[in-house]
């Protein structure tokens, strides 16, 4: 792999003030804990986490906008600390905020003014803008209004068409479709997906929304309380279906069901399983499969025949989302863990 | 995760003259113009900040012509020519010293200054392109009070336009390192803006705007050779009122020369270091 991003034990801790200068500092915040990762070139990968896990600060550190306290981050191979401008000149970022244009200029005033920032002329900005904006949904009339007439879906789409305008190697995302009815927010991930890819553009997204994930990204890691927890394929892009069973025993009786039925089977034919007590006398028993239904029945008479019964049965296709869940509420000491493929 | 190499660096578009010309057009037609026109009523109460002033003056000048009153020092100037000079040149300073830190938190209330850093535009480029279009504005201010001294209030000028122009320019350079350090001070602050409130209330008092300087009690006259302002008043009232030579205002454009190497050298490190701090602290979008 060609790496165009490499973060080395990238550490950030933020001090938290008094309310007066005399007053006793609180122990300073750790927001990114020596985050380690490689992103290839023409990559999209994202970042997935609770809110406050760290996600919009790696991405500030990696967009040289803020400092890190340790470890270091290249961008092309420039370091976002010692080499900043030339980082700088490679990378564009999309933040979550509306209030990144000037409310009082134009859509094409607002493009020319940002992008003349990076050298660009007026005639190559508009060059460049016209078919992404097509494609985004905004057209010449709109480009042509005050910014501050246009809605919130307009406003995070302008952003992002002077992202792309820029055409930097580098792209940063912070939460892309937050504030996008689903249309336009599947109108952007399109936009997204073409450009970012024809352009071999390296991404990388920060995203509550899962979806967006799913759709866009080739790999996938997970910030907890400032660390990495794991990286790898978004699950779907596996093929792969999340089973859930609920199942009205604890963990050691349901696992020692599963094992005897996993026992029966080849090894390779049968998926590894997980169980999770939960309160009420509950155990979640959870496997991933490319083909959900075809193992169920056995695995449900298996069960039955341990004498157990099962509440309740799930299949879930975004299985990113329960990787998710699992992870926040389980997961909080565990190390970070490789996932992926 | 093997990793072969760091992908080859693509070369971002380089900074020439025309870039730069068009920066100077963005910042100061765009950025500048447009949106300062766009608020018609600011538009409006801006020329009568500009004018409202002057006759408060006027009267006053009348008071104390009236009244008698005898001010040491005017050498035979007019006091109207005297505070016509003074106020022009006085609100040329403020503002100049109060501009860039005025920029930067125009632009942190509008969200737009993280992105502004974020370009490969560099933060001292950043500043120059955002203080052009209020140095234009400035002297129309200037421009503005010296025609209303002159048309109506009977201020008869006599310049020597070189060395005027000479000490218009070194009291814009001088103030530029105090417009720096407030600049710097609201990048990390945010609000509270010492330098500024500085120059806005006391320098009327103590820089010979008003009064000579002379006319101050003796403890406090030290206070006017702490700002550039009075060594500019000092220089430009003589070239702009009586055609004063070159060398007869010397030593006062020596002065804010001197003034000029000390502070901005100092004013840049004071925004490099706030810079940073911000930086640190991942406060660039906040305000």
């Amino acid at each position: 792999m060609v790496s165009a991003i490499e973060v080395r034990d990238l550490t950030k801790s933020f001090d938290t003030p008094g309310a007066f200068p005399w007053s006793r500092r609180a122990a300073p915040t750790l927001a990114l804990d020596r985050a380690t990762f490689d992103v290839a070139a023409g990559e999209i990968f994202a970042l997935i986490g609770p809110n406050g896990a760290g996600k919009t600060t790696l991405l500030k550190i990696l967009s040289t906008i803020l400092l890190p306290t340790s470890g270091t981050a290249r961008i092309l191979g420039y370091d976002v600390v010692e080499e900043e401008a030339a980082a700088r000149a490679r990378l564009a970022l999309v933040t979550n905020s509306e209030r990144s244009f000037y409310y009082r200029l134009s859509g094409w005033e607002n493009l020319r003014f940002f992008c003349g920032l990076y050298n660009m002329d007026a005639r190559e900005v508009e060059r460049t803008a016209r078919p992404i904006a097509e494609r985004l949904g905004l057209d010449e009339p709109l480009l042509r209004r005050a910014y501050r007439t246009y809605s919130t879906g307009t406003q995070r789409k302008l952003q992002f068409l002077r992202a792309f305008v820029l055409d930097t190697p580098v792209l940063f995302l912070d939460e892309p479709t937050s504030s996008l009815d689903p249309v336009s927010a599947e109108e952007v991930r399109a936009v997204i997906s073409k450009e970012c890819r024809d352009r071999h553009q390296t991404v990388v997204l920060s995203a509550n929304n899962l979806v967006d994930v799913e759709r866009l990204a080739d790999r996938v890691a997970m910030i907890h309380r400032g660390r990495l927890e794991m990286f790898g394929a978004p699950p779907s892009s596996r093929g792969a279906t999340c089973v859930r069973l609920i199942v009205r025993a604890d963990e050691a009786q349901t696992l020692a069901a599963g094992e005897r039925w996993r026992a029966s089977h080849p090894p390779d034919a049968v998926p590894e399983l997980e169980a999770e007590e939960r309160a009420g006398g509950t155990t979640v028993l959870r496997y991933w499969a490319v083909d959900p239904s075809r193992l169920l029945p056995s695995l449900l008479e298996a069960l039955r025949a341990a004498g157990l019964d099962v509440d309740q049965v799930d299949l879930r296709p975004f299985v990113l989302e329960e990787e998710f869940l699992r992870r926040v509420d389980t997961g909080r000491d565990e190390p970070s863990v490789e996932v992926g493929p | 995760m093997a990793v072969e190499s760091v992908a080859p660096p693509a070369t971002p578009r380089a900074t020439d003259a025309r870039s730069i010309l068009r920066k100077v057009g963005l910042f100061t037609y765009l950025r500048g113009w447009k949106v300062w026109s766009s608020y018609r009523a600011q538009v409006a109460l801006t020329i009568v900040s500009w004018l409202v002033p002057v006759f408060l003056y006027f009267v006053l000048a009348g008071f104390l012509d009236s009244s008698g009153a005898v001010l040491p020092s005017l050498n035979g100037t007019p006091y109207i020519s005297f505070f016509v000079i003074g106020l022009a040149f006085q609100g040329f300073v403020s503002n100049l010293v109060g501009l860039l830190a005025q920029r930067i938190r125009n632009e942190q209330m509008m969200g737009t200054l993280e992105l502004i850093f974020l370009s490969p535009t560099t933060p001292g480029g950043i500043l120059v392109y955002s203080s052009i279009f209020g140095v234009v504005l400035n002297i129309i201010a200037a421009v503005v009070i010296l025609g209303v001294g002159v048309g109506l209030l009977g201020v008869h000028l006599a310049v020597s336009w070189g060395p005027a122009i000479l000490a218009t320019v070194l009291l814009a350079v001088s103030s530029t390192g105090l417009s720096l350090v407030a600049a710097a001070f609201i990048l990390w602050t945010k609000q509270g803006n010492p330098v500024a409130l500085f120059f806005a209330t006391f320098t009327q008092f103590f820089a010979g705007v008003l009064f000579p300087v002379a006319a101050l009690p003796s403890g406090i006259q030290w206070l006017a050779n702490t700002v550039p302002l009075t060594f500019g008043l000092d220089a430009l009232r003589p070239t702009l009122l009586n055609g004063a030579s070159l060398a007869s205002v010397a030593p006062a454009l020596g002065w804010m020369a001197v003034y000029a190497a000390i502070t901005i050298p100092l004013g840049l490190w004071l925004f490099g270091r706030a810079l940073r701090l911000t930086k640190i602290e991942g406060t660039v979008a906040t305000y």
